[in-house]
């Protein structure tokens, strides 16, 4: 059978809350019902143990109830007490068998990094050193200086007006020379002039020739009519006659030589001028000529211009691109310092449970582990701002330190 | 002649990346991987050494400090390439001898900017 003890508070509360006024209630109707004072006495008699009983299950529930919870409690304690070593003893593990695993990974990762990443470096710098060279070659054959830098404008142009002050010496040379000979043949034809006067001269010698002939023929005529007193002057008049013939015969001759003359300068003339026309034509071409070597020189030099800016532009792209990409290999350099100090605090944290274990067997006292000074070394052994700056993000601390930023450069 | 630059630096890879910027530069290159290496190949004219700070055997402020009592070696400049920013260290730095203080990871032309500036004649 159920005991009133054994109910629970509430229960117990209910049923006196609900029997005492049915209790006062019967006694009530059996008192004004006319039952008698002795029945009416008694009736509240029992309803009075009735009730103290219940105060009494009540109180004794109670007090069962705290030492109830008392006794959980200390149980709850003991199984905590427990949980504690256990987990401490997990904890221990952790740190002395998994932690040097975790430390030792983190070192094969930051060697391997370290080790690929030389090698990608040392790959790169080839690289560069083969695509600076191959500039240079190309710089070097599009004109550019021995050091592989281009030629500035002003030089190209200063070659470009020299090589075309040489060839139009030469066009000027043959001009002049072309002129010259124009001058010569000038001369040449005021020689031809001097054919006809020379020619009529010869013919007027010729004519005087005859007449002095005629004339010694009359004398010669009138020397005989004087017979023996004109013996002597019919001498004379013979000689004046071999002399007439003579210069008659000199006469034809100088116009004969006179009209080889004049024919030999006309044809000289002719030659000169057919040869003075195929020299312009010759002079023409050759200015055509040094005109289009100019401008075919100056559309070359056009095009190693192009050219070398071209390469100049993409020398300059090749350089950014390789000084961003020598920003970003510097990665591994801080990877590794962050992994080797996280390293660093792993191994120290493992000494430092191992410690504080020992102890705890020696003496037999629980020691804390001292995650203050185990933050706090963590602290010194940082390198970089990304390690200060996550630090104080988890833990709070306020940043008092003057810092410079990354890629600054400060002078002493 | 070309001026010769030491490099100083536990990790070879900051050691290729900055000999790409200096050789580029028409610099010759000597490689150390810390202090006590960098000591150990030290011979000839240097005009000038560029070092990390945070190396293994011996870090960068004991080396720069090592080097100012070398007769041949104290005149020569010293520029730090770290990825230490603290203003504090950087003092160190400045009180043992550097003249300079880079922090990483640098513009390769910043670097070449203070390389002209620090070198000897």
């Amino acid at each position: 059978m159920r005991q009133i003890s054994d109910l629970p508070l509430s229960d117990t509360v209910s049923i006196l809350e609900r029997s005492l006024p049915g209790v006062v209630g019967i006694t009530a109707t059996l008192y004004f019902g006319g039952l008698s004072s002795a029945s009416f006495f008694a009736t509240f008699a029992i309803a009075l143990v009735t009730a103290v009983s219940v105060w009494r299950a009540y109180v004794h529930r109670t007090r069962s109830r705290k030492r109830l919870a008392m006794l959980e409690a200390q149980e709850n304690e003991q199984i905590s007490s427990s949980s504690v070593e256990s987990g401490f003893q997990g904890l221990e593990d952790v740190c002395t068998r998994i932690l040097p695993v975790w430390s030792q990974q983190m070192n094969t990762c930051r060697d391997l990094s370290s080790e690929e990443m030389n090698q990608l470096t040392e790959r790169f710098s080839g690289v560069v050193g083969m695509l600076e060279h191959a500039l240079e070659v190309s710089k070097s054959q599009l004109g550019g200086g021995p050091n592989g830098a281009s030629k500035p404008d002003h030089e190209n142009d200063n070659l470009s007006r020299s090589i075309q002050g040489q060839l139009h010496e030469v066009s000027d040379a043959l001009n002049t020379s072309h002129e010259r000979k124009e001058e010569l043949l000038a001369k040449v034809r005021e020689l031809n002039a001097f054919a006809e006067p020379l020619q009529k001269m010869a013919e007027d010698i010729g004519y005087i020739a005859n007449q002095t002939d005629l004339l010694a023929l009359n004398a010669a005529i009138e020397a005989a009519r004087a017979g023996e007193m004109g013996r002597g002057f019919a001498v004379v008049a013979d000689e004046v006659r071999n002399l007439a013939t003579r210069s008659s015969a000199t006469g034809k001759k100088i116009i004969e030589r006179t009209r080889e003359i004049s024919n030999t300068i006309s044809e000289t003339v002719r030659q000169a001028e057919s040869n003075a026309e195929q020299e312009n034509q010759s002079l023409l071409r050759t200015e055509d000529t040094v005109k289009t070597v100019i401008d075919r020189f100056e559309r070359s030099l056009q095009t190693v211009e192009e050219s070398s800016s071209l390469l100049a532009n993409i020398a300059d792209s090749i350089r950014n691109e390789v000084d961003g990409a020598l920003v970003l290999m510097q990665f591994q350099d801080r990877v590794s310092q962050i992994m080797g100090n996280v390293q660093s605090s792993m191994d120290e944290l493992s000494r430092h449970i191992v410690t504080v274990q020992e102890r705890v067997d020696q003496t037999g006292i629980p020691e804390a582990i001292d995650s203050s000074a185990l933050l706090e070394k963590c602290w010194a052994r940082y390198t970089t701002e990304h390690e200060r700056a996550n630090h104080r993000e988890l833990t709070g601390e306020q940043d008092t330190g003057k810092r410079a930023e990354a890629g600054e450069v400060a002078f002493f | 002649m070309s001026k010769t630059i030491m490099v100083v630096d536990d990790s070879a890879s900051v050691r290729n990346v900055v000999g790409i910027a200096l050789k580029g530069a028409g610099y010759d290159v000597i490689e150390a991987r810390d202090g006590a290496d960098a000591i150990s190949k030290m011979k000839g004219k240097i005009h000038l050494i560029v070092s990390d700070v945070n190396m293994p055997n011996m870090d960068g402020i004991t080396f720069v400090k090592e080097v100012k009592k070398m007769a041949s070696y104290k005149f020569t400049p010293i520029c730090m390439l770290t990825t230490e920013s603290e203003q504090a260290k950087m003092m160190d730095g400045k009180a043992a001898g550097a003249k300079a203080w880079i922090v990483k990871p640098f513009q390769p032309q910043k670097l070449l900017d203070a390389v002209s500036k620090l070198v000897l004649p």
